[in-house]
C-alpha cells in the first residue's frame, strides 16, 4: 500500500485529504504540526510527503530537507510565486482539484493503483 | 498795296503813339493777342502789358521818344484768353509823323523751351555728378559734385581724360565696349567703380550721352553719374544680413513668415519653405489657405483662431502643429505670430515657424515611456498585492473547493450547486493568477509564442467587473486558439486599454455592448474590438493614435493610452486601424503571421 504524509497547518485541508483518500488504497497520515511530521517521516518514511509552504515555524523546503531523501516531496501551496531552491518532485497549487492529487500520486508512483 | 503787305506779314506789325495808343495793327498782331481790332485801337497798350513789365515798357517808350532805336526789347502781353505772350520788339520813332513804327515776334514758345532746357540743365548740373568731354574724351566741363566725389579740383580735372579716376577695377574690354557704344551714337549705361584722389573707391551708376552738332556729328559726350557707393554698401550689408539670417535660421530650424491679413498673401523666408519641404521658387504666390491644407483640420482651425485672436486682441500667439508634408512624412512645427502694424494702412502678422520635430518626438517618446511606466507600475503594484494576498485567498478557497468536490462525489440532487461553487472558485483563482502576472517587470520583454485567445480571456476577466458595474456587456467571439509572437502582459495591456476605452464610450448609451472578435483570416491573426458608443468624430480618426489626442474630458484622459497601445503594437509588428460602424467605433488589429514551426514547437511544449 502507498504511504502518504500530508503536512498543512490548515486543519480543514488535512481533513479534505483524509476524506478523499479514505476509500482509496492509501496509508495517509496527516499533521498540522511540522515537528511531529518530521519526526514521523524519519521514523516511518512514507512514499510521498505532501507539504504546505508557509507553516507556523518552518517553511516547506526546510521540512523537505530534514526528512529522508528517498521520500518524494510534493509542494502544496496557495502562493503564486515561491522563493526556493529546493527541487520538489511535484507541485500542487491551492485551490486544488481532488483529481490533481490522484494524478500527482500516479505521476510519482506509476505502480499505484487506485481502489474503487 | 503796302496795306496788303502790312496785313499778310507773319511778323506782328503796328504803328503807335508815344502816349501808348495803337494807331494801326496788322492781322498777325490781332491773331496773336486775340482781341478785335477796334478794342486794340481804343485801349492804351500799356493796359495789355503784363503788370510787371509796364515800368520797363514805359522806360523803353521814353528812350524811343528820345530818338533811340529799339532792338530785341522783350515784354510780356496778356492775351484775350489770359495767356502770356512774350514779344520781341524792333521799333523806331518817326520824328516827322511823331509815330512809332514797330515789328514784333511772338517768342513765347522759344523762351519756354529755352527756359525748360536751362532749368533741366541747371537741375542736372546741380544735383547729379556731371561731366562733359570732347569727342576724344578730354574733360571740358565738370560740376561741383564731380569735384566733391572725386576729390579733384575743377582745374585738376579739366583737360584730362577720365583715366584720372580710373580705379583699375575694370578690364580693357569694359571700356572698349563703352566707347564702341557711345561712338556709335548710342547711350551707354552701367556701373563704374572709380578711384578718388585719396585712393578710396566709389561706385557710380553712369549714363553717357553723345551730343550731336548740326551736322549730326558727335561733338561731345555728357556723362551723368549717381553715387551709389552707399547703396551698394547697404545692399551688400543687407545681403550679408539676409545670408546670416538664412544660415542661422537653418541651424535653429526657424523660418519667418508674414501674412497680409486683408489679402491673405503669405510671404515666407527660405527656411520656412525648407521646413515644409517646398521649393521656394514655385511657392512665392501661394495663398495662406493653400498653405494651411498641410495641417490637420483641428490644427487649421486652431491656427485660424490664433490669427483672428492676434488681429483682434493685438496679442502674440504660439501653437505646436503636426504638419503633413507632400512626401507623406509628418513633422512637428511650432508657429508663433505677433501683430505687425509697421506696414502703412495694411495689417500684417509676422511670425516664425520652427521645426521642433526632434525635440517634440523625444518629448512624446518620453511621455509615452513615462505613461507606460506609470501604467506598468500600477499593474505591477496590483500584481504585488495579488501575490501577497494569494496565499490568504487560495487556502480558504482550497477548503471551499475541496469540500465542494467531496460533497459532489457523494452525489445527490445538489450537484449543480456544488458545480457552481467549484466554478466560482475557478474564477477567483484565475483572477488572482492573472493579476499576479503583472508583477513581473522585465526590462526587455521577450517575444514568445502567445495564445491570443488566452490573452483575450485574461483581459476580459479583468475588465468584466467594471463592465458589470456599469451594466455593460462584453461578448467574446472566438472559436479557435490563435497564436502570435509577442509578450503576454503587453498584449493584455493593449486589450485591457481598448476594452476600457470601449467601456468609457458605451457608458452613456442605452445599448452598452463591447464585442471582441478573434479570428484568423488566411492564417493572419485578426483581433476586432467593437463598441456601441457612438463612434469617434471623423476629424479625429486620422490622429487618434497620435499622443495627446483624446475624445475624453481633460480630467479623464491624458491622450496617451492609444499612443501607448500603438507603441506596443508597433513593437509587435502589428497594425491597428480604426473606423466607425453603425453603432460605434471599431478597432482592428492585424498581427503578423506566426511561423508554423514556432507555433508547432509551442504546441508540442504545451502537450
Amino acid at each position: 500500500m502507498v504511504s502518504i504524509v500530508y503536512l498543512d497547518d490548515e486543519v480543514y485541508l488535512t481533513d479534505i485529504f483524509l476524506c478523499f483518500f479514505k476509500e482509496k488504497r492509501v496509508d495517509l497520515t496527516v499533521f498540522n504540526d511540522e515537528f511531529a511530521a518530521i519526526e514521523f517521516c524519519i521514523a516511518n518514511p512514507p512514499d510521498i510527503l505532501f507539504v504546505d509552504f508557509r507553516l507556523e515555524t518552518l517553511k516547506g523546503d526546510e521540512i523537505a530537507q530534514r526528512v529522508p531523501s528517498q521520500i518524494k516531496k510534493v509542494l502544496v501551496t496557495g502562493d503564486i510565486q515561491i522563493d526556493t531552491r529546493y527541487e520538489f518532485d511535484a507541485l500542487v497549487s491551492k485551490p486544488f482539484k481532488l483529481a490533481e492529487l490522484l494524478d500527482t500520486v500516479k505521476l510519482l508512483l506509476p505502480d499505484f493503483e487506485m481502489a474503487h | 498795296m503796302f496795306e496788303r503787305f502790312f496785313n499778310y506779314s507773319n511778323e506782328l506789325l503796328c504803328i503807335a503813339s508815344l502816349d501808348g495808343k495803337f494807331i494801326q495793327v496788322n492781322d498777325a498782331f490781332i491773331n496773336c493777342l486775340g482781341f478785335d481790332k477796334a478794342y486794340l485801337l481804343s485801349e492804351s497798350f500799356l493796359n495789355l502789358v503784363h503788370p510787371d513789365d509796364v515800368t520797363k515798357t514805359v522806360h523803353e517808350l521814353a528812350c524811343l521818344g528820345a530818338g533811340k532805336e529799339i532792338i530785341n526789347f522783350e515784354n510780356r502781353y496778356i492775351s484775350s484768353s489770359k495767356e502770356i505772350k512774350i514779344l520781341n520788339w524792333k521799333a523806331t520813332f518817326d520824328q516827322e509823323t511823331q509815330l512809332i513804327f514797330a515789328t514784333a515776334r511772338d517768342v513765347t514758345s522759344e523762351r519756354l523751351t529755352s527756359s525748360r532746357y536751362t532749368q533741366l540743365y541747371q537741375a542736372i548740373t546741380e544735383n547729379i555728378i556731371f561731366a562733359k568731354t570732347d569727342v576724344r574724351g578730354v574733360i571740358c566741363e565738370v560740376n561741383q559734385k564731380f569735384c566733391d566725389i572725386s576729390g579733384y579740383s575743377r582745374e585738376e580735372l579739366i583737360g584730362k581724360t577720365h583715366k584720372i579716376v580710373n580705379s583699375g577695377c575694370h578690364d580693357r574690354a569694359f571700356f572698349k565696349e563703352m566707347w564702341a557704344t557711345i561712338s556709335s551714337g548710342q547711350v551707354w549705361t552701367g556701373l563704374i567703380k572709380n578711384r578718388k584722389k585719396d585712393g578710396d573707391l566709389y561706385i557710380v551708376e553712369s549714363i553717357i550721352i553723345p551730343v550731336f552738332d548740326l551736322d549730326n556729328k558727335i561733338e561731345a559726350f555728357i556723362a551723368l553719374r549717381q553715387d551709389i557707393t552707399e547703396r551698394i554698401h547697404f545692399q551688400k550689408l543687407n545681403d550679408k544680413t539676409l545670408e546670416m539670417l538664412n544660415q542661422t535660421g537653418e541651424i535653429a530650424k526657424v523660418g519667418g513668415w508674414e501674412l497680409d491679413v486683408e489679402t491673405q498673401q503669405l510671404t515666407c523666408t527660405q527656411e520656412t519653405y525648407k521646413i515644409f519641404n517646398l521649393d521656394s521658387k514655385y511657392n512665392n504666390d501661394i495663398s495662406f489657405l493653400q498653405k494651411l491644407s498641410c495641417l490637420s483640420e483641428l490644427d487649421q482651425q486652431g491656427l485660424l483662431e490664433d490669427i483672428s485672436f492676434c488681429e483682434k486682441q493685438q496679442r502674440a500667439f504660439s501653437r505646436e502643429c503636426l504638419v503633413s508634408l507632400q512626401s507623406g512624412e509628418k513633422k512637428w512645427v511650432n508657429f508663433t505670430g505677433k501683430p505687425n502694424n509697421t506696414g502703412k494702412g495694411a495689417f500684417f502678422i509676422s511670425g516664425t515657424v520652427q521645426d521642433i520635430h526632434e525635440k517634440k518626438s523625444n518629448e512624446i517618446k518620453f511621455k509615452q515611456e513615462r505613461q507606460k511606466s506609470i501604467q506598468n507600475a500600477k499593474f505591477s503594484a496590483l500584481g504585488e498585492l495579488a501575490a501577497s494576498v494569494a496565499h490568504e485567498i487560495n487556502n480558504p478557497l482550497g477548503i471551499i473547493s475541496g469540500y465542494a468536490e467531496l460533497l459532489q462525489m457523494q452525489g445527490g440532487s445538489e450537484n449543480d450547486k456544488y458545480q457552481a461553487i467549484l466554478k466560482s472558485c475557478d474564477r477567483i483563482t484565475h483572477i488572482v493568477k492573472n493579476l499576479k502576472r503583472f508583477s513581473r517587470t522585465d526590462d526587455t520583454p521577450q517575444k514568445l509564442p502567445v495564445n491570443l485567445l488566452e490573452v483575450v480571456n485574461d483581459a476580459i476577466s479583468l475588465t468584466l467587473p467594471r463592465a458589470k458595474r456599469q451594466h455593460s456587456k462584453i461578448y467574446l467571439n472566438a472559436h479557435n486558439e490563435v497564436w502570435v509572437l509577442g509578450n503576454h502582459i503587453e498584449l493584455e495591456q493593449v486589450i485591457i486599454n481598448l476594452i476600457n476605452n470601449a467601456l468609457d464610450a458605451v457608458a452613456k448609451h442605452n445599448l452598452r455592448t463591447v464585442t471582441v472578435e478573434l479570428t484568423k483570416q488566411d492564417s493572419v491573426p485578426k483581433l476586432v474590438i467593437e463598441d456601441t458608443g457612438g463612434g469617434i468624430c471623423t476629424s479625429l480618426l486620422q490622429t487618434i493614435f497620435e499622443p495627446f489626442v483624446t475624445t475624453k474630458l481633460a480630467a479623464n484622459g491624458t491622450g496617451l493610452g492609444l499612443s501607448v497601445v500603438k507603441g506596443i503594437l508597433d513593437e509587435h509588428q502589428a497594425t491597428i486601424s480604426i473606423s466607425n460602424n453603425e453603432l460605434g467605433a471599431c478597432f482592428v488589429i492585424i498581427f503578423p503571421e506566426i511561423e508554423k514551426e514556432v507555433q508547432d514547437g509551442q504546441h508540442s511544449v504545451l502537450r
